[in-house]
């Protein structure tokens, strides 16, 4: 039942231009990102690092700097897309239609975000395409590769998670955007506290909210079982808050 | 849980006393799981396994470097002359390459000096860059001038 739900909400996404138009304008600009870095390669490190002897490649100056702005990219691209997941469904009161379906919460909330996820993961996967590209001129470092792609995938699946909850706390769907936004910004700057002077402890607490900290391993090629955990732990969080929030909604009407 | 009873409650009928008994029910659930959250989280920082995906294994010791730090039973002490911050990111990245050497070598301590606040130090040993380290094994000692070069032995 869950996957019914994962699949009409991904159809619907394909149904809409904004899907569409989302996926075009973030590969236009990852791709150009992707240009630049691969030429700055050619051009100035590619000889630096011949002469150096260094164990770095390509991989490490090209498609590791082109996964970290698609992490940015992508938080600022996930709320529009998460925004109207479940927020549409309060403002055209079907809301009350879709809790009255022989559906638990769970399956409702968890099934609308795989649907998300599944549209978040062709992305990723469709601009993965470009570093694999590489591959007809040269060899690519694989390790690094895959953990660049699987932070990726972990990070887009902690995004939704948090614009799944933030768009069922309200019937706007902008508000559910701009609110998603805010707590994704906020998470990536918390290690930015690491600069100014304050306890250890504290900062040890921020830098292990930040995204950026746990994203940071996997774009070294080192993939630890603390930040695997980390995104887990945001995505069961936020995904259990939106199934309370929605099983309250139930009750109180 | 929280869904089971949801739907019990469903046949009762809802007054001012069991909406109130609800909310605390609530409040107690998610405070609940926030702890059990943050108890797993405490829990994967205490006990994590790492691995190094990278083709060259570049953030992991070589054979040779291991076998080096097993000849080394006595304690290491490096000092570190780089300015900043505890939470620095130099200082940060400085702690990042020794704790690769203080996994296979428990007794390698790591002591930080900022050159800028200790002129008199940093004249004395003739540290000439920020970031130089000094490394005192027994009664012996040297200086690590190049960070980066360091950083990379262990993967050639």
């Amino acid at each position: 039942m869950i996957f019914h739900i994962a699949a009409r909400e991904l159809r619907t996404l394909f149904l809409s231009p904004l899907a569409w138009s989302v996926i075009g304008v973030v590969q236009f600009i990852l791709s150009l990102l992707f240009l630049f870095a691969l030429q700055d390669f050619l051009m100035t490190h590619q000889a630096r690092l011949h002469m150096y002897a260094m164990p770095l490649g390509v991989t490490d100056f090209v498609v590791a700097p082109l996964y970290s702005s698609a992490s940015i990219i992508l938080m600022l691209v996930v709320p529009l897309i998460t925004m109207r997941v479940i927020s549409d469904e309060r403002r055209n009161r079907s809301l009350t239609l879709l809790f009255s379906a022989p559906l638990s919460m769970t399956e409702i909330v968890v099934g609308k975000y795989l649907g998300v996820l599944a549209f978040l993961i062709i992305m990723t996967l469709i601009y993965s395409l470009m570093p694999l590209s590489l591959l007809f001129a040269g060899s690519i470092d694989f390790g690094l590769f895959f953990s660049l792609l699987l932070g990726a995938i972990l990070m887009v699946a902690a995004f939704a998670a948090i614009g799944v909850f933030m768009s069922s706390l309200t019937a706007q769907p902008t508000i559910a955007a701009i609110s998603t936004f805010g707590v994704l910004l906020l998470l990536w700057i918390f290690n930015m506290a690491g600069n100014s002077p304050g306890s250890e402890g504290v900062f040890n607490l921020l830098s292990y909210l930040s995204m950026l900290t746990h994203y940071e391993s996997f774009s070294r090629g080192i993939v630890n079982s603390t930040d695997v955990l980390y995104f887990v732990i945001v995505i069961v969080t936020f995904m259990v808050l939106s199934i309370r929030r929605l099983d309250g909604d139930r009750l109180q009407r | 849980m929280g869904i089971a009873c949801s739907d019990k409650t469903l046949f009762m009928d809802i007054n001012k006393k069991s909406r109130r008994q609800l909310r605390l029910q609530s409040w107690a659930f998610l405070i609940l799981f926030l702890a059990v959250m943050g108890l797993l989280a405490t829990i994967s920082v205490l006990y994590h396994a790492e691995f190094d995906w990278t083709a060259t294994g570049r953030h992991t010791l070589s054979e040779a470097s291991i076998k080096v730090l097993e000849r080394m039973p006595e304690p290491l002490l490096i000092t570190s002359y780089q300015s900043g911050g505890d939470t620095s990111p130099e200082r940060l990245r400085v702690k990042d390459l020794i704790k690769r050497y203080q996994k296979h070598k428990a007794n390698i301590e790591l002591k930080f000096v900022d050159p800028i606040t200790n002129p008199d130090i940093v004249r004395e040993l003739g540290i000439r860059m920020n970031g130089e380290m000094i490394a005192n094994y027994t009664n012996r000692s040297e200086h690590i001038t190049s960070f980066a070069a360091k950083a990379r032995t262990p993967s050639s």
